[in-house]
């Protein structure tokens, strides 16, 4: 039993571990590309400011969760809503993650053709990472393998902020409320729905009691990393206009080539592995009414992603980008939905 | 199997992500610009990849920069790289009409810049400072390039003033690039020049040395003597329209009495920086203190700080101690 006991605690972890890796990834890429160029020095903390509707329609599907006495989301939804209701959970978390590795691909893909300069079509490119992925995709092999990299992740991040810490400037962040044309509403607009991934990590099985605090530190990581560029770098090249590559390659844009070459590296390691996670996160949701996975639903779902690539990228990214900020309404629609059967279940109760 | 694939796929990208192999591309180690009333002439330094080394200057011409650039990548034998580009050598009648910003924007955007190459100006024709980039010791140009700036750095006659550096001063304060000058037939370089062509002496490019904290010990002259100091502190503080500079340092061996180099001191950066307030440049960054006052950009705008800074009332003052 022990040997089960531990094992379960294991999967426990490295399930945490690939959550994690998805929100914070997905929050760097939703801060960087969207709302960074709007607002310029004020990113940081509008980043956080975006981080309060996540965090909001989170508890509130916690808060199902507790109504309806069970541990797991989809068993709230059944609870409160019936199999419709499991359903509908399912439906919208898998779309809300098969966009998000749509949004992954898309962004690593142009990353190495516009940004790194890598030879080869997106297409032919996309064919050769979906190719990668589909040799690690494997239902636990993902996210052991996300967790037995995560402190050589940790020390490269804190290695890239180490050592360009000494070319920061407390008064670059000034003044708060941005610089040259930048526009926070719109930002805040644009950001909004950057936090759904929070829901997904603060309703896990591993984000109880103690658990929590250390569960939801990844999060903080994109506003800190956005403090930090914010100190190194003056307003006006943060509001530069730039295209997508540029944007991703802005942290380390100015630092030596060594520290570049780190940050390049780290970026598409996480980027890759977030891609992985997001289609492996969404076959499961949409499997779980029918509480079996089809082992080839994972590398069908990844096809048919390489397989958009072959769409203009500049035109798919202009798509992704418009969805981007709704992406909140449907998980906290649901929720409404559910909130006031699950009070009247409790109720009865 | 798959944690090792996982685990070399960065470094298997990365490999495939150069664009050329090495051996396809010219490393060009300096690159001169200068603009004429019709034309954009640049003139690259690069390695002729012969037995025995050696360089070879490849020049370019174009209506714009961009097109010098690729008249100059037609011309080399191999794909011009700027991935090792130590100096960056621009003429400074661009840098009076105003063009250097925009030049040094369009190289950061190219994807192979060297961010870390020193930026200088300099009033010699550039195709001739271009054949004289020879390296003094050694084969490689790269190393003596880095080892002569270091060296003027060391010695206060140079500020530091890399790509990087410069364009991340951004609008909150000015910089001070190199001064390049040819002596007998060898580049040499000592002094400045503000961003908009205003020259700065040696002993004034090391006034500017002790007041940024590049050089704690120096060598400096003054009017009436000179002093060997370090241990140098500054603070500068910006109220309305009045800046005070406070400096204290150790002088260990001096000509002047204490006194004297204090006042001598005083007046030798009073002088400075009331030329280069005039002049338009915050090469202290006063401008970062008083955005600091500011909560958004139109309070920022409205205080239209590069006209505010020339009207900027200095107050100097400066403390030597030590056994000379």
């Amino acid at each position: 039993m022990s040997q089960l006991t531990s094992r379960a605690a294991g999967e426990k972890r490295t399930r945490l571990s690939l959550l994690q890796l998805l929100c914070a990834v997905s929050l760097w890429r939703t801060a960087v590309t969207q709302v960074l160029p709007l607002c310029g020095a004020s990113a940081w903390w509008v980043t956080l400011a975006c981080l309060l509707p996540g965090i909001g329609t989170a508890a509130l599907l916690r808060w199902i969760m507790y109504l309806t006495h069970t541990d797991t989301l989809p068993e709230a939804f059944r609870a409160g809503l019936g199999k419709a209701g499991m359903w509908l959970l399912s439906a919208v978390l898998g779309a809300l993650l098969l966009v998000e590795g749509l949004s992954g691909l898309t962004v690593l893909i142009t990353l190495f053709t516009q940004g790194v300069g890598t030879r080869g079509t997106p297409f032919t490119l996309s064919l050769l990472t979906g190719g990668a992925l589909l040799l690690s995709l494997h239902r636990e092999g993902l996210s052991r393998a996300v967790h037995f990299l995560r402190w050589g992740m940790i020390a490269a991040t804190v290695l890239i902020a180490a050592c360009l810490l000494p070319d920061a400037r407390l008064d670059q962040l000034f003044p708060l409320y941005g610089v040259a044309d930048a526009s926070v509403p719109e930002a805040l607009k644009a950001g909004i729905s950057l936090a759904w991934p929070l829901t997904l990590l603060l309703t896990g099985p591993c984000a109880k009691g103690d658990g929590l605090s250390r569960a939801v530190l990844p999060v903080f990581a994109a506003p800190a990393a956005l403090l930090l560029l914010t100190l190194i770098m003056p307003g006006e090249l943060l509001t530069r206009p730039a295209a997508l590559a540029d944007l991703l390659l802005l942290p380390a844009k100015y630092a030596p080539n060594a520290l570049q070459i780190l940050y390049l590296c780290l970026l598409m390691l996480t980027m890759f592995l977030a891609v992985g996670a997001a289609v492996q996160l969404a076959t499961e949701q949409l499997c779980i009414p029918q509480k079996r996975c089809p082992g080839w639903l994972p590398h069908a779902v990844l096809i048919g992603l390489v397989l958009i690539q072959t769409a203009d990228a500049g035109t798919l990214w202009e798509l992704l980008s418009a969805v981007q900020p709704w992406l909140l309404v449907p998980l906290a629609g649901v929720a409404l939905l559910c909130l006031p059967a699950s009070i009247i279940r409790r109720k009865i109760v | 199997m798959r944690i090792l694939v996982l685990l070399l796929l960065p470094v298997w990208l990365c490999s495939a992500c150069t664009a050329l192999p090495a051996e396809e591309r010219a490393f060009a180690v300096a690159l001169c610009v200068e603009k004429t009333a019709e034309e954009w002439h640049v003139h690259g330094r690069i390695p002729t990849y012969q037995p025995g080394g050696g360089y070879m200057t490849v020049a370019g011409e174009g209506g714009s920069f961009s097109a010098a650039l690729a008249d100059m990548d037609a011309a080399s034998p191999m794909r011009i790289n700027l991935s090792q580009l130590r100096l960056l050598a621009v003429d400074v009648s661009l840098a009076e009409s105003g063009g250097l910003l925009n030049l040094l924007t369009t190289l950061s955007n190219r994807r192979d810049m060297r961010m870390q190459c020193a930026v200088a100006l300099t009033d010699e024709p550039l195709q001739s400072v271009a054949e004289a980039l020879k390296p003094a010791a050694g084969t490689r140009l790269s190393k003596a390039l880095d080892l002569m700036l270091n060296a003027r750095m060391e010695q206060g006659s140079i500020l530091p003033a890399t790509l990087s550096d410069v364009l991340r001063l951004g609008e909150r304060q000015s910089p001070i690039l190199i001064a390049l000058a040819m002596a007998e037939g060898d580049v040499s370089l000592s002094g400045g020049y503000t961003a908009d062509g205003v020259y700065l002496s040696v002993d004034e490019t090391a006034l500017l040395s002790l007041l940024l904290g590049h050089a704690k010990t120096l060598r400096i002259e003054v009017t009436e003597g000179s002093a060997e100091v370090r241990d140098a502190a500054v603070k500068v503080c910006l109220d309305e329209d009045l800046a005070r500079v406070e400096l204290t340092l150790t002088a260990t061996a001096s000509s002047l009495t204490q006194e004297a180099l204090e006042q001598g001191l005083a007046d030798s950066i009073l002088g400075l920086l009331t030329r280069l307030s005039t002049a338009g440049c915050d090469v202290l960054g006063l401008g970062r203190q008083a955005a600091m006052h500011t909560h958004d950009v139109t309070q920022w705008q409205t205080l239209n700080w590069p006209e505010k800074y020339r009207d900027i009332r200095w107050q100097v003052s400066v403390g030597v101690s030590g056994p000379a």
